[in-house]
């Protein structure tokens, strides 16, 4: 049964239209309707409390092959920072590891009951940092920090320069960083061998440029020097019929370069491509590309940031494929030395502006997914919290 | 490699340079949060010890290399 003929409907719309065009005009818009919705800040606070809990899992899918190298990680860490006086600030930071690693479960791999450096089970560390603002344009910053796992101790410090120029277009930064580690040496067949020590020392210099209206770059050059011993006690090495520990040099120098840019596209999304580049004097050298996307998607509410990075390097000189035939002085099969390229996916989703008990507060929740060229895949999330007060 | 490593290094600070400066006031936009870089340290020493312990190129932009036992 047709309801209405074409003609009709036709004639229907015209009286629609005709009718709607003998309306008086809308009345305009209220102002409140025509004005964006205000955006999210930048958290600039200096008074908060920030709490993060972290979930890694590292999959064995292949990588070294005498070596099981499943891995799992919870890490929980908290941050809080208080402004002291019209010039002093300080932050407080703990962060501890609790590790499962199935190279180290007992009757696998080590004698049972054997307790290697691998797995460490805990690590716990902690870090203090003040900062006194010398100008409105100056901040100078200084740290210390300890951390202990069950074979190693670590005691670092760092001094920081930060300055602003006067039309605020330009922030640099100076860092300088040293840190000396302890190690009791585990091998990987259980043997002790007492201490050793490992010293890094560090030059970071950053600089971060207004580009334009809507764009933001940043530089960074990180030079560390490290000496002492650098190889990773219960890593072996299995060639040549024989299976023996790991060596490497006792020096190392590297060197990297990174550089991103933010641009706002539209008023709601921005994206900040990045590429990085490093090497060092044991020959290995990487490379890295990512892009970063920040998508305000609720104004002051919700922001989406999904992410992507490119990681390739080229494997240390010293390393040593499963064919070898003789063992040289320093060598190492250690994964995380050899070559391979990855792929990280990402998606955080950050409320800026949470109000739980009257109280200003920030939540955040995150997940990426590592996919490297050598099978030793690894998923991450992370769920943060920050109150201000 | 060296010679590659000071050339991009040599175009990117050019490339900065060369960028006329603008009027902060021009640039609200600088100010908001989308636009802020590594707003927040726990994300970012995470990330870093992350990459650190499993990549040879030892982590985050502006965290040197070195310490800890990877």
């Amino acid at each position: 049964m047709k309801l209405v003929s074409w003609p009709w409907f036709g004639a229907l719309v015209l009286a629609s239209t005709s009718a709607r065009a003998q309306e008086p005009p809308a009345p305009p818009r209220p102002d409140r309707m025509q004005e964006p919705a205000p955006r999210a800040p930048a958290n600039t606070s200096k008074d908060f409390v920030r709490i993060a809990f972290n979930f890694y899992d590292q999959k064995d899918g292949g990588g070294n092959p005498h070596l099981e190298e499943q891995m799992t990680v919870l890490e929980p860490q908290v941050l809080i920072s208080k402004t002291l006086s019209d010039r002093w600030s300080a932050t407080m930071k703990f962060q501890s590891d609790i590790i499962s690693a199935a190279s180290v479960e007992s009757g696998k791999r080590f004698p049972s009951g054997t307790q290697s450096g691998a797995s460490g089970d805990k690590y716990i560390g902690g870090e203090v940092g003040a900062f006194y603002a010398w100008s409105d344009q100056t901040t100078i910053g200084a740290s210390l920090s300890l951390s202990t796992e069950y074979d190693y101790r670590s005691l670092g410090g760092s001094l920081s320069w930060s300055h602003t120029s006067l039309d605020k277009n330009d922030t640099f930064v100076v860092r300088l960083g040293a840190t000396s580690d302890t190690l009791d040496i585990i091998r990987w067949t259980g043997m002790e061998e007492g201490p050793e020590s490992r010293t890094s020392i560090s030059l970071g210099l950053g600089w971060t440029h207004v580009l334009g209206p809507r764009t933001v770059g940043t530089l960074n050059w990180d030079l560390t020097s490290q000496s002492g011993f650098l190889s990773t006690p219960y890593n072996s090495v299995v060639a040549a019929g024989t299976e023996v520990e790991e060596v490497l040099p006792d020096s190392r120098l590297r060197n990297a370069f990174h550089a991103r840019v933010r641009h706002l596209l539209w008023d709601d999304l921005a994206v900040e491509p990045g590429a990085g580049l490093y090497f060092d004097d044991w020959g290995a050298t990487a490379w890295n590309f990512e892009l970063n996307v920040y998508w305000e998607a609720i104004p002051n509410a919700l922001i989406v940031r999904p992410s992507y990075r490119f990681h390739g390097q080229s494997e240390v000189d010293y390393f040593v494929d499963d064919g070898a035939s003789s063992i040289p002085e320093f060598r190492t099969q250690d994964s995380d030395l050899a070559d391979f390229t990855s792929h990280s996916y990402g998606l955080k989703l950050l409320f800026p502006h949470v109000r739980i008990f009257g109280q200003d507060q920030e939540l955040e929740i995150g997940f990426e997914y590592t996919m490297r060229s050598d099978d030793l895949d690894a998923v991450s999330f992370t769920f943060g919290w920050q109150w201000r007060f | 490699m060296r010679f590659f490593v000071r050339l991009a290094g040599a175009g990117l600070i050019l490339l900065l340079a060369a960028c006329n400066a603008v009027p902060i006031e021009e640039c609200p936009h600088v100010g908001r949060r989308i636009m802020q870089f590594d707003a927040n340290d726990l994300e970012v020493a995470y990330q870093n010890k992350v990459l650190a312990s499993r990549e040879v190129s030892g982590g985050r932009p502006g965290h040197a290399a070195g310490g800890g036992c990877g």
